[in-house]
């Protein structure tokens, strides 16, 4: 650990000199996370050029990189800021999306006493990793995940995956922290339906 | 006693360690009293274990991409090394580039734009392009500077906030002009360069106290979501202290910027040569 951040330090001190070599070692080992992020929010070609803007901007915006997270993190944090002002407009929220902590799909499940009326059944000693081992299933995520609406998709995949920090994905995607609070758990309660709905038909 | 469509609703909290002491403990209750609820929440925390392994955190890196981005890393080192102008499609003067600008008006004997011109000089020292184009509609000069000088000149609202929405919105909508000019505002402002940096890379308002930063957020989601604004943004501007006055003293810096972000940009009005150092 404390190998990687003098090493990391080292890389920052050399981009912070503008020194070339150091940019292509920096775009090979970090433009994966990066276009990973794009993507959660763009279509592919889209979040190339993103991910390409950001890196020239990156030359400017070093000097005010504080180390306060990875460097891989802030990377993220930029890229994503900037897809956030490309977003195709197609599959925003609605406002009940951040009001109701509940999804449709787990809502219509409670009688209105606040009971369950189709409780949830166990899913066993079944692990993450042998669900995993389903292929089927795995295309399924794929699938539910690129369906999510985009503002849960986008808080998914920079809180879960990225590790942002909750305040940065708030700022990039126009969330107080209770909206964030209620993305993230509304993605995943569609995908615990998906998941439970997979297992019990086998059918995606 | 919590009932089960609540713990439903704090299930991914609970997780996430998000609850309070009192909170807690009620669910832990329920939790152990109601097996329904716990498949729910074993459900859910198995669902964020497959979906962080399923899903990539490193996409594959196409080979075109690399080279693309290589390049335009190294044509942009070698120029800031040889301090040249950054590159970039924005017009500087009549001869740049191949796109018909919209000329901005030199000369004119026209009383009223000569008037409103020396005031303009007063306030800012010389006639920046944006106005000289307006003053090809001597009316619209007037509402415009009109505007510019009760929303920028006067108000409740720092100037820091006002210019860091200026520079936000132009950003946003794409608006190279207005960035560099208030870019160089905040600068003249005394907003640290680093802190700057950081601001327009990440947009993290970090020489904002709680309160700006609240109506930043706010202005800036007004101008790019205004049909999906979360309800909270504005109970946050309210709970950091904003008034309603200053609510919407924020929106109205926000319309005024996002009207001259259209206005540069589809007439293609060039930026004044001594301001392309800000880009």
């Amino acid at each position: 650990m404390e190998q990687a951040a003098t090493e990391e330090q080292q890389l920052v001190g050399r981009l912070r000199q503008r020194d070339a070599s150091a940019y292509h070692e920096a775009v090979q080992r970090f433009s994966g996370s990066m276009l990973a992020t794009a993507r959660s929010m763009l279509d592919p070609a889209t979040a190339e050029d993103v991910v390409q803007e950001t890196w020239v901007a990156v030359i400017d915006a070093i000097d005010g990189f504080e180390g306060r997270s990875a460097l891989k993190t802030w990377l993220c944090t930029i890229t994503a800021n900037r897809a956030r002002n490309r977003l195709r407009k197609s599959n925003r929220e609605t406002l009940t999306d951040f009001q109701s902590p509940l999804d449709p799909s787990l809502e219509r499940r409670f009688n209105e006493g606040g009971s369950w009326a189709q409780p949830t059944r166990p899913w066993g000693s079944e692990s993450a990793d042998e669900l995993l081992s389903n292929e089927a299933l795995k295309e399924c995520l794929d699938k539910h995940f690129e369906a999510l609406p985009e503002t849960q998709r986008s808080v998914l995949m920079m809180r879960e995956i990225q590790q942002m920090e909750a305040d940065d994905v708030c700022r990039i995607l126009g969330l107080s922290s209770a909206n964030l609070r209620v993305s993230l758990h509304r993605a995943r309660q569609k995908l615990f339906t998906m998941i439970e709905g997979f297992r019990e038909t086998g059918e995606c | 006693m919590l009932k089960c469509h609540e713990i439903s609703a704090l299930a991914s909290d609970w997780l996430d360690g998000e609850l309070t002491t009192g909170q807690k403990m009620k669910v832990r209750l329920h939790l152990m009293m109601c097996r329904h609820c716990r498949n729910l929440v074993d459900g859910l925390a198995t669902t964020q274990r497959i979906l962080v392994q399923r899903v990539e955190s490193e996409a594959a890196i196409p080979d075109q991409f690399l080279q693309r981005t290589t390049s335009a890393l190294d044509a942009r080192l070698s120029e800031s090394a040889s301090q040249g102008p950054p590159n970039g499609n924005i017009a500087v003067s009549d001869a740049a580039g191949n796109d018909p600008t919209f000329h901005p008006l030199q000369e004119t004997s026209d009383d009223k734009v000569l008037a409103i011109f020396d005031e303009i000089r007063q306030k800012e020292g010389y006639v920046p392009n944006l106005f000289r184009a307006y003053a090809h509609n001597p009316d619209l000069l007037e509402q415009a500077w009109s505007r510019v000088k009760s929303l920028m000149y006067n108000g409740q609202l720092s100037p820091r906030l006002k210019n860091a929405i200026a520079t936000i919105v132009s950003q946003d909508n794409g608006c190279d002009y207005c960035v560099a000019h208030h870019k160089r505002m905040l600068k003249t402002l005394g907003v640290k360069p680093g802190d700057l940096s950081t601001f327009m890379a990440t947009s993290e308002p970090v020489f904002l106290g709680p309160m700006d930063a609240a109506l930043l957020q706010f202005a800036r989601e007004a101008n790019r979501n205004p049909h999906g604004m979360p309800p909270d943004l504005i109970a946050n501007a309210r709970a950091a202290g904003a008034s309603d006055y200053a609510i919407m003293e924020a929106i109205g810096v926000m319309e005024l910027y996002s009207s001259f972000n259209r206005m540069l940009d589809s007439l293609n009005v060039p930026l004044e040569p001594e301001m392309v150092s800000e880009l």
